[in-house]
């Protein structure tokens, strides 16, 4: 069996049979099950792995499930496909290859901050389902199996952000998220089912092609936006991330984030590929440019007031997501116009799509520093916290790794990604780059606030000298760290190889249509 | 390997950023060396100057840190908190409304259009 | 709000004078239009999944906070 054929849909049916499987193998003991679990997603890291080579050197891979050829599409006589498609692009692979990357390292993290006991083999099941749903995600061609896909993750996500469940706010976190998702996930089917009645096909590749911008098609537009858009955190639909991000164990606080930006790639998708003939796209990138800077605005202004160490966080999640709407929205306002996109907006592109990936770099190291912070003193509240930066002095050096990168600070890939965006959106209009900057500065006055109460002062009580922070979770920090450092000194490495083939993929439909056609 | 990054109207290169660095920490090193070279510790020398005061004992809590800066800003902080108000029913009425604001957006621009 | 979309959707396929969509036996009419009435169902179990898990949600939070009024919620801001 060739490897290579199959690994679009192994990548995610591995992790759904290794998640299903697990409380019978945790049956064995301890050991079997954490290792049952590092293998399943060990390969499906190295699934991805070889599919971003292939993809991005060869170009765009079909999978059609239950097919005699898998690698061929099957077409009816009116050019429709049938059957469901996997389309595997390069903005596809590249998000797919963050999403699992950053879940294999909230797992190693994760081996030791969740206490051993029943509530384990939950945690790892869900935490398998939810790298089944986002992977599956980010791979689909098809309108309907996305929908599937993102009522998995949400659901596997709220029943990892109810983990603590003797506590009364992570259900009531969990409860408001599930009830905005499924309200969200309605409007999508609602959506999809207007897109089914006008055209009778689902397949994206194929509606791109045959898609006239009628008045019910764009009222389809604003539904799949809306809901997407309150899938990622974005204003005004933002008011579950503080409360998710905030009672979530600190793993999971991580992999939302990716999750969450697995479903900024369906907007984009569906933006970019699907609609992108629109004669009024600019409409619609300026809508979502506004929408950028009100996250931006509003999620740095909500963080700096917090109190709580993982809601400022999580606002600032909040305002970091505007970021890449801003950048991918300037990109889709130029994309009719072609010396405007290669002059200003490829870099706009650019600029936002490695912001998503140093996003969820930098927001994992600060959501697992934030756990260590909380596993060590036992608070929440930063009002207890102080002086701890004499019983942890390399926590604090990655958490401040963590806050400088994120405010834009050389030579961290923060600054890298906000550079591209600065200088492209300042071409595009000055006043976004402007609230941007001013933004960053805020993202740094947060931080600061973090870093003043939980670090610095004077030593307030004996911290329990038993939990001493395991060797496991300082690994998993440090990885992500030193990949911070590498990707902002030697950024190329990524832009050429990664973010570029990404940026050209989203824009040329033309090749996403033949890719299925 | 190669070190420099172009965005359209500018470039990155961070070996030319560990130059600066380094010639910024000579030049802070050469002004520090200006200073007072012996000084008795643990003297009033080296505390902070409260005006004659006694210094308070409190510690600053960090809610505390940006006071002038949520002080000037309180009347928006006031409509943002309000807004915040965590029920769900809030949150499905923005929904709504975001649903119902990008449809009048679309309408009327492809009007205009 | 699960029921309208669902019915929305199995409305979608009607075709006027059809049966449904099952080959054995069928007589020789138009069928009904099935790829909708695979979404639906899908739907229906889905909606089954989340409406199970926000009511045992429900459940805990009572036990946690006592009453069920939304404003009695301790996360704000």
């Amino acid at each position: 069996m060739n490897l290579l054929l199959h690994s679009p849909i192994l990548a995610i049916a591995i992790p759904l049979l290794c998640g299903l499987a697990t409380p019978l193998i945790s049956k064995f003991g301890k050991n079997v099950r954490d290792l049952w679990v590092t293998l399943g997603l060990l390969f499906t890291e190295f699934l991805v792995l070889i599919l971003t080579y292939d993809v991005i050197s060869n170009g765009i891979r079909i999978y059609t499930l239950g097919a005699k050829f898998p690698a061929e599409v099957v077409l009816t006589a009116n050019f429709v496909p049938i059957r469901i498609i996997l389309e595997l692009d390069a903005f596809s692979v590249v998000m797919a290859l963050t999403s699992v990357s950053i879940s294999l390292i909230a797992f190693i993290y994760s081996l030791k901050f969740i206490k051993e006991g029943t509530a384990k083999i939950r945690y790892y099941t869900l935490f398998l389902l939810l790298v089944a749903a986002m992977v599956g995600l980010v791979f689909t061609g098809d309108l309907f199996s996305m929908f599937v896909f993102l009522e998995l993750l949400s659901i596997s996500s709220a029943a990892l952000v109810a983990f603590y469940f003797h506590k009364g706010e992570s259900l009531e976190a969990a409860f408001k998220y599930i009830v905005f998702s499924a309200v969200g996930a309605l409007m999508v089917l609602l959506a999809i089912g207007l897109i089914y009645g006008q055209y009778g096909m689902l397949n994206i590749a194929a509606l791109a092609n045959v898609l006239k911008f009628s008045f019910s098609d764009k009222v389809a537009l604003v539904l799949l936006i809306v809901a997407f858009a309150m899938k990622c955190g974005i204003v005004p639909l933002h008011m579950w991330v503080s409360d998710a991000y905030g009672e979530a164990p600190a793993p999971i606080s991580a992999v939302l984030v990716v999750a969450s930006q697995a479903s900024l790639y369906v907007l984009f998708r569906i933006s970019f590929t699907l609609f992108g003939g629109l004669p009024t796209i600019g409409i619609v990138a300026w809508f979502i440019i506004i929408l950028g800077i009100l996250s931006m605005v509003i999620g740095v202004s909500m963080a700096i007031i917090q109190n709580d160490i993982k809601r400022l966080i999580a606002y600032n999640a909040v305002s970091q997501v505007g970021y890449m709407l801003l950048g991918l929205g300037v990109g889709l306002a130029v994309i009719k116009n072609v010396t405007a996109l290669n002059s200003f907006g490829l870099v706009a592109m650019e600029g936002g799509i490695f912001h998503i990936i140093n996003d969820a770099i930098i927001m994992s190291l600060l959501f697992l520093t934030a756990g260590v912070i909380i596993y060590k003193t036992g608070t929440k509240k930063m009002d207890e916290m102080s002086g701890l930066a004499y019983e942890m002095p390399f926590t604090m050096v990655l958490f401040l790794i963590g806050a400088l990168a994120l405010a834009g600070l050389p030579p961290f890939n923060g600054f890298v990604s906000k550079l591209l965006i600065y200088e492209s959106t300042f071409r595009f209009n000055p006043l976004l780059a402007i609230i941007a900057i001013l933004v960053s500065i805020l993202t740094l006055a947060s931080f600061v606030k973090i870093f003043y109460s939980a670090f610095t002062g004077p030593r307030l009580r004996e911290y329990n000298k038993v939990r001493d922070t395991p060797k496991t979770m300082l690994v998993a920090m440090l990885i992500l760290a030193l990949l911070t450092l590498l990707f902002g000194l030697f950024p190329n490495m990524v832009i050429d190889n990664l973010i570029s083939p990404a940026a050209h993929a989203l824009i040329n439909q033309l090749k996403y249509v033949g890719g299925v056609l | 390997m190669i070190y420099l990054l172009e965005t359209g109207a500018g470039f990155w290169n961070p070996l030319v950023w560990l130059l600066s660095l380094f010639i910024i920490v000579l030049l802070v090193y050469f002004v520090r060396c200006f200073g007072e070279k012996k000084y008795n510790s643990g003297i009033e020398q080296t505390t902070s100057f409260y005006s004659g005061n006694t210094p308070p004992n409190l510690p600053i809590k960090c809610n505390n840190i940006y006071w002038g800066f949520f002080k000037a800003l309180d009347k928006y902080y006031k409509v943002l908190m309000n807004i915040h108000t965590g029920l769900v029913s809030d949150y499905v009425s923005w929904f709504i409304l975001t649903i119902v604001l990008g449809l009048i957006v679309l309408t009327i621009g492809d009007l205009l259009w | 709000m699960g029921s309208s979309v669902n019915l929305f959707l199995i409305s979608l396929g009607y075709r006027s004078g059809g049966v449904a969509p099952i080959f054995t036996n069928a007589p020789k009419l138009k069928m009904v239009l099935p790829t909708p009435q695979a979404l639906t169902l899908t739907n229906i179990v889905i909606d089954l999944a989340i409406v199970a898990f926000m009511l045992s949600l429900v459940i805990l939070i009572y036990k946690r906070y006592g009453s069920l009024d939304v404003r009695d919620g301790r996360l704000k801001g």
